[in-house]
């Protein structure tokens, strides 16, 4: 896929997150977008998930196209197992979902960690359950939102190679505060 | 305080008010006035030795139970129908505000022509238990997570997984407080429709005839087989929902 985005603003009351932002983006390809804090990478990621409206501008490329996200917060369903977090979100029959979650699961967890409750998990497995959830679904397009944060430097780096893994031939916009991330990801740096 | 102190504790209390009780109905000496818990006990015992006794219970118990149950249900699916579609909310509103203001009384006369004295506990406990459940419902829903919400939409979870794992927890704790507030609601309210409609083989006919009788025993015998059915009643309610969160 090809996105292309054109002249894009939005703003909030008085509060300008960001204006006329253009880029073009490609599948296969990842691509790191930086910022401080307020500069609106979150924004941005809404926008492109549909959930937030642009003030002006336009997208295109995203028409069928199917989105996946880690977003900034876990957004887990605390009171059920990090299997069943993955298996809701994986189309078709339960059993199926299930062999194919925990598989996935134990690349970045450990296997006592699967059966517990996510709000007995700590906020580095929480984020690992959140990045296997995104990975596991069919999907054209990637977004993540600070995906590393919580990680130590081992496990970020554990995580990295198995996101470069997964998202082969797919378009990954990760966004980030470390500039090291970019290399590690062999990605292109967007500043916003 | 060591764990087992505390039952213990309990009971000591529970003993000691007996005991004021007991004192008390002996220092009146009148068993129409009041009468003690150890005559309490021996009207119970008379009465479970009757056959009729166990038939009285499992019919009144089936009653408000079937009414509890059909408004359970019903209050579940007309408070998420209403939750979906606001224009039926505004639509139930009156009827639910009609509901909750109109005194009991008043219904179980009206019950009383419509549907006669046998069936009277299940509509009346219905009535009574439906707009609590309805309203806990809308409440339960209404306090879903917007961001899972949002997470689901992103993932185009499928309509049953999100009832399951999304919407389900939130809902529970609301189901919680509306049944333990509605059974014992459901269960005042049907023996009181019974005791107006004196239905045959009913708790409620025995506790009428307590008062014709002036049978203060069998009135406090029947108040207590009351207070045990519904909390038994209450407690496997509950453990039953507690078992559809593990599911």
């Amino acid at each position: 896929m090809e996105l292309k985005v054109n002249q894009l603003s939005k703003s909030f009351g008085t509060l300008n997150v960001f204006t006329q932002l253009n880029l073009s983006l490609h599948s296969g390809q990842v691509y790191c977008l930086m910022g401080s804090s307020g500069s609106g990478k979150t924004t941005f990621f809404r926008i492109l998930l549909g959930l937030e409206e642009a003030d002006s501008g336009s997208m295109e490329g995203l028409k069928g196209q199917r989105a996946s996200a880690v977003f900034q917060e876990n957004r887990l369903c605390e009171s059920f197992t990090p299997v069943d977090n993955i298996t809701m979100v994986i189309p078709g029959r339960s059993s199926r979902s299930r062999k194919q979650a925990k598989e996935e699961l134990l690349r970045l967890l450990p296997e006592e960690a699967l059966s517990r409750p996510v709000s007995t998990l700590s906020g580095g497995m929480k984020r690992r359950v959140a990045i296997v959830r995104a990975l596991s679904i069919p999907c054209d397009m990637i977004l993540m939102d600070e995906p590393f944060t919580g990680l130590d430097e081992n496990t970020k780096r554990t995580v990295i190679q198995y996101i470069k893994k997964k998202t082969r031939g797919k378009l990954v916009i990760i966004s980030t505060h470390q500039e090291e991330d970019v290399a590690l990801l062999n990605g292109t740096l967007i500043n916003l | 305080m060591k764990p087992t102190a505390l039952p213990a504790k309990k009971a000591g209390i529970i003993f000691l008010w007996l005991l004021a009780w007991q004192a008390i109905s002996l220092s009146v000496h009148n068993s129409i006035i009041l009468v003690g818990p150890l005559e309490v006990v021996r009207a119970l015992w008379v009465q479970a030795a009757m056959a009729d006794f166990w038939k009285t219970i499992a019919l009144s118990f089936g009653k408000i139970s079937l009414g509890f149950l059909l408004a359970f249900g019903s209050g579940i699916l007309a408070g998420g129908a209403a939750w979906r579609f606001p224009l039926l909310k505004d639509l139930l509103e009156p009827l639910i505000s009609l509901i909750k203001s109109v005194p009991v009384a008043s219904f179980v006369i009206l019950a009383l022509i419509w549907v006669g004295s046998e069936n009277l506990s299940v509509f009346i406990a219905f009535l009574v238990v439906f707009p609590i459940i309805y309203i806990n419902t809308i409440a339960g829903f209404m306090s879903t997570d917007p961001k899972l919400l949002e997470m689901a939409r992103v993932f185009r979870m499928q309509g049953k997984k999100k009832l399951l794992y999304i919407y389900r927890p939130a809902l529970r704790p609301y189901l919680i407080s509306g049944c333990r507030v509605a059974l014992g609601m459901g269960w005042k309210s049907g023996v009181a429709a019974e005791v107006i409609g004196v239905p045959s083989h009913s708790i409620g006919e025995k506790l009428y005839m307590a008062k014709i009788y002036l049978s203060t025993a069998d009135l406090f015998a029947w108040t207590l087989v009351i207070i045990v059915i519904s909390a038994l009643f209450e407690k496997f309610f509950l453990w039953l929902l507690s078992l559809a969160q593990e599911v």
